[in-house]
């Protein structure tokens, strides 16, 4: 899958890259961006298909988090489960628990077409299926690993669900496989909300992918079918999950993401990004794209080390989460947010009600440091 | 017959000696000839020992009544220890799938293979080490075709009669029964839980129990079939398996078998014998420059 080169990001983007090979557009990403849209870094980082954990490590801030090992070999070992057998798992799940007829088995390995796996051919194969199912000449079960595409920021993405099944209710469900353990029926909310979030972005893409080929999309549904453990022990357990929210709000956030490409053309000419250079050359490109730091970029960014300590480095509000950084409105720096407190600078217009609020806070701590 | 009882000792020694030389240089043909030569030899000294107690035995007129007793109990040990030795030299690879494949009885992935020969066999089978197999049997099938009585060779896509990803299957087996259609692996998988569970009835008609592994295999089959297991019982019922595996085959049998049948026919009027074996060149060439083009 990593090995797999999406689609070359064209000029620019290309350049700034290097010769490097591209990193695909995975959910992954796309959740991490509309989670902080407002971050020109990550954008441009992303659509140019730059190693961010390698470009991190080359400015010195070696990541240190990325994926456990452990927790990979888990996810693995329990797709191998549930895909067992012909998909007998997953097959007995869907006639359990949402009622497919037995007469319903139809599988399609999309992992690969005629021995090729190109991920070109299997987007194309995909869609060429999607089309004959959803008209109804044919008839799946499950389409295991199919490839969709999506444009994100003037890129084309290309996603590979777990699993697409036709069967519930006639409508198309993304399937994602999980290793995380619902236990009496109640999973890990941060991890289903995570989950739920890359769902998003699939079905997203299978909308496109359905207006692309003039298919009705009401045979789209608005959920997914999460597979996961069961308690303690290794059997799946699927529910579905819906989608609505998320679907808006990626929509919405898709949406407002500007293009990457018309961000990384107000790069200067000499910017690179490309991670065989050295650290200064690409410590001052990436200095000149905008990021957009909260703690939360701390669990899913790479670079994230390195922009908190840019915004150390700047008293950025935003260093102390978007609740401080919401408290200060206009005013970029917690040290003129300091000045203003102790009378050395006096506000603008723009900023007196911000500071007024401030001023009353500050005395009424130190009204209660007086009491106490 | 007491010199020759000793000259056949000698013969049985020098003939080990040579055996070990013959397996050190891997020579088949001559290992196969000593190994004769030493189970001549062996037997004759069997026969000549008997012969000297029973002559003991006669001018002794059955003072030593247990004497004649050991000789035979020497003999079966002898016959039991000959008996061992196929179990103990290692079985080639190829023919741990032949079996695990011919129990199963429909193509089978890597994993499925090792498991199921594990379970009944109680002898390791590496996964890992069948990732060449497919080659190597083709390899072999080119070189010198049908040379050998079974290859191990692929199950094909329905629509485009490429080796299907990851499953291997048995080259005696008829084309329409390595064929991959959609409904195919439902259907395959409920063959390998009749074999399975066929195999472990096998067993206990034999009066031999299954092996606890086996019986997990079967019971992992039950979970996933439609009224073959309630989960009251510790084990599944084999009998009820194969019942429920019947029933939900032949609610598939008739769609899938009209597609296995169209595909085998094309698979025999358009592919030559290697490719109905191991599938038809992968269309990756020309796929890749029309992606080309594409992009």
């Amino acid at each position: 899958m990593p090995s797999q080169q999406s689609e070359p990001p064209d000029g620019r983007l290309a350049r700034l890259r290097g010769p490097q090979p591209p990193q695909p557009y995975t959910a992954r990403k796309i959740t991490a961006l509309t989670a902080n849209p407002a971050c020109a870094r990550r954008a441009v980082l992303d659509a140019a298909g730059v190693d961010k954990a390698l470009l991190a490590q080359q400015v010195g801030y070696e990541p240190r988090f990325g994926q456990s090992p452990f927790a990979l070999a888990r996810e693995q070992a329990f797709h191998a489960l549930v895909k067992w057998g012909g998909y007998a798992e997953l097959i007995q799940l869907l006639r359990e628990q949402l009622s497919v007829p037995v007469a319903e088995a139809h599988v399609t390995d999309l992992n690969e077409v005629g021995g090729n796996t190109d991920l070109h051919v299997r987007e194309r194969e995909t869609r060429r299926l999607i089309a004959h199912v959803a008209s109804g000449q044919d008839v799946r079960l499950i389409l295991d690993r199919p490839v969709l595409t999506l444009e994100v920021a003037g890129q084309t993405a290309y996603l590979e669900p777990d699993a697409l099944t036709h069967r519930i209710d006639g409508k198309f469900h993304v399937v994602l496989i999980r290793s995380f353990a619902a236990i009496d029926g109640q999973a890990n909310p941060t991890a289903v909300a995570e989950t739920a979030k890359q769902a998003a972005v699939y079905v997203l893409a299978l909308r496109r992918a359905f207006e692309t080929a003039g298919l009705p999309t009401d045979q789209l549904a608005h959920e997914f079918l999460l597979v996961c453990p069961k308690d303690f022990s290794n059997r799946p357990y699927a529910r579905l999950v819906d989608l609505r929210q998320e679907l808006d709000a990626l929509q919405f956030q898709l949406s407002r993401l500007r293009r990457a490409e018309d961000l990384a053309a107000r790069l200067p000419e000499t910017a690179t990004l490309d991670t065989a250079r050295d650290a200064d050359e690409l410590s001052s490109s990436i200095k000149a794209l905008d990021a957009s730091y909260t703690p939360s970029c701390l669990s899913f960014c790479e670079m994230a080390r390195y922009c908190r300590d840019e915004a150390n480095g700047c008293a950025s509000p935003a260093r102390f989460g978007s609740g401080v950084r919401n408290d200060l409105p206009g005013i970029a720096s917690t040290r003129t947010a300091l000045d203003y407190l102790d009378g050395v600078a006096a506000p603008g217009e723009a900023e007196a009600e911000a500071a007024d609020l401030l001023c009353a806070a500050a005395r009424l701590r130190r009204l209660r440091r007086g009491v106490a | 017959m007491a010199a020759s009882l000793e000259d056949l000792e000698q013969r049985l020694s020098q003939l080990r000696t040579e055996l070990r030389g013959a397996v050190r240089a891997r020579d088949k043909a001559e290992t196969a000839r000593i190994r004769r030569a030493l189970r001549e030899a062996e037997t004759a000294w069997e026969h000549a020992l008997e012969v000297e107690a029973e002559s003991q035995s006669a001018t002794d007129d059955g003072a030593l009544p247990t004497e004649p007793q050991a000789s035979p109990t020497s003999v079966t040990a002898g016959e039991a220890r000959r008996k061992e030795r196929p179990v103990h030299g290692s079985i080639p690879i190829r023919e741990q799938v032949h079996q695990a494949l011919t129990l199963l009885g429909a193509p089978a992935s890597p994993k499925l293979i090792s498991s199921t020969y594990e379970a009944f066999f109680t002898e390791p089978l590496v996964a890992t080490k069948l990732a060449s197999l497919r080659r190597d049997e083709e390899r072999s099938f080119t070189a010198q075709g049908y040379a050998r009585p079974y290859y191990i060779c692929a199950a094909l896509t329905h629509d485009r009669l490429v080796p299907a990803r990851g499953l291997l299957a048995l080259s005696t087996w008829p084309v329409e029964r390595r064929i991959i259609g959609p409904l195919s692996p439902r259907a395959d998988f409920l063959t390998h839980a009749v074999g399975t569970a066929e195999q472990i009835q096998r067993l206990a008609t034999a009066g031999h129990p299954a092996p606890d592994a086996a019986w997990r295999l079967l019971r992992r089959f039950a979970l996933t079939i439609p009224g073959a297991y309630d989960g009251s019982a510790q084990e599944p019922d084999p009998a009820r398996v194969i019942a429920a595996a019947h029933a939900e085959s032949a609610v598939h049998q008739q769609e899938d078998d009209q597609q296995r049948q169209a595909a085998a026919q094309r698979a025999r009027g358009q592919l030559a014998d290697v490719q109905q074996l191991f599938g038809a060149a992968p269309m990756r060439d020309a796929l890749r420059d029309a992606s080309g083009t594409l992009s």
